[in-house]
């Protein structure tokens, strides 16, 4: 993308506000599930916008615009954490609980048997607070993958671009964290005195 | 016990509910849905959980800010790049 007017009559930054403002609302969200706090959000956004419009010529034509802002966000929000905390960040399990990416469409964990049951009993008493609760004690990179696939409703490849790992692991990284938030919010359901249609059908047999 | 191709099936019913499995897969799935009813319970209730959790997580982490002010303040500091030299060191 070159500098100065992209399109005749279009400035840069006119051309910038109409391809990428339409997601700052999105990345808002996005910036304040990281951050926890809404001034730090609008600093996140502001931080993430503004180094897309100097780097706009890193932009490729054609490719994800709002993959592209995310990726942003995700490196802008690790480094100043790094700074912060001078230390590196790591939260990957991926190596201890996955063997990763592999392309194969198959997850690494089969399902057990139990987990073939009829659970949903379980989740339609549970509120917006006790779902986050148990996102929250999910290691970082389930809660990353899960906030990005099933609140911003990203792809798998763009999950792959914007997370920066090869699709066989965004596979496996999205099963297994959909998979333990679920076995959380069962165990968080059961202590609560949901009926667990699981055990009474292991009962009767 | 649930029979082989029953368990290949449901491992790759949250890749179908994604809509992220090939055309074949996904055409091989769906027609195992529609004859076997186990898997189709527990691709109903995949799918409901799914929904469930999404809805409730949306609903939390949704922002209900004005974000007007927000823009005008990205747009103020764009203003100032374009009037300033550029430092080309990282993205």
């Amino acid at each position: 993308m070159e500098s100065g007017n992209n399109q005749i009559g279009i400035t840069r930054e006119e051309y910038f506000n109409k391809k990428f403002f339409p997601y700052l609302g999105q990345l808002y969200n996005y910036a304040f599930y990281l951050s926890k706090d809404e001034d730090d959000a609008q600093d996140l956004v502001q931080d993430t916008f503004v180094k897309a419009f100097r780097f706009m010529d890193n932009f490729q034509e054609g490719t994800n615009e709002k993959a592209w802002l995310y990726k942003i966000m995700k490196n802008g929000f690790i480094n100043d954490y790094r700074k912060r905390t001078n230390k590196p960040i790591h939260f990957s399990y991926d190596n201890v609980i996955e063997t990763g990416d592999s392309d194969d469409d198959s997850p690494h964990n089969p399902i057990s048997e139990s987990q073939l049951h009829d659970v949903t009993d379980l989740f339609r008493g549970l509120m917006g607070d006790e779902v986050s609760g148990a996102l929250e004690t999910l290691p970082g990179d389930y809660r990353q993958i899960l906030v990005l696939a099933d609140i911003e409703e990203f792809s798998y490849e763009e999950l792959s671009d914007i997370l920066e790992i090869p699709i066989g692991t965004v596979r496996s990284r999205l099963f297994r964290a959909r998979n333990l938030l679920k076995e959380k919010l069962r165990k968080y359901g059961a202590n609560l005195g949901y009926k667990d249609k699981r055990k009474n059908e292991r009962t009767k047999t | 016990m649930v029979k082989d191709i029953c368990t290949i099936i449901r491992s790759q019913v949250m890749f179908y509910m994604d809509n992220e499995l090939k055309e074949d897969k996904r055409l091989e799935l769906g027609s195992h849905l529609e004859l076997c009813e186990d898997c189709k319970r527990f691709y109903c209730n995949e799918t409901e959980v799914k929904d469930r959790i999404c809805q409730q997580l949306k609903e939390k982490y949704h922002l209900e800010s004005d974000i007007d002010e927000l823009k005008n303040s990205i747009q103020d500091r764009i203003s100032e790049i374009t009037t300033t030299p550029r430092k080309d060191n990282e993205v």
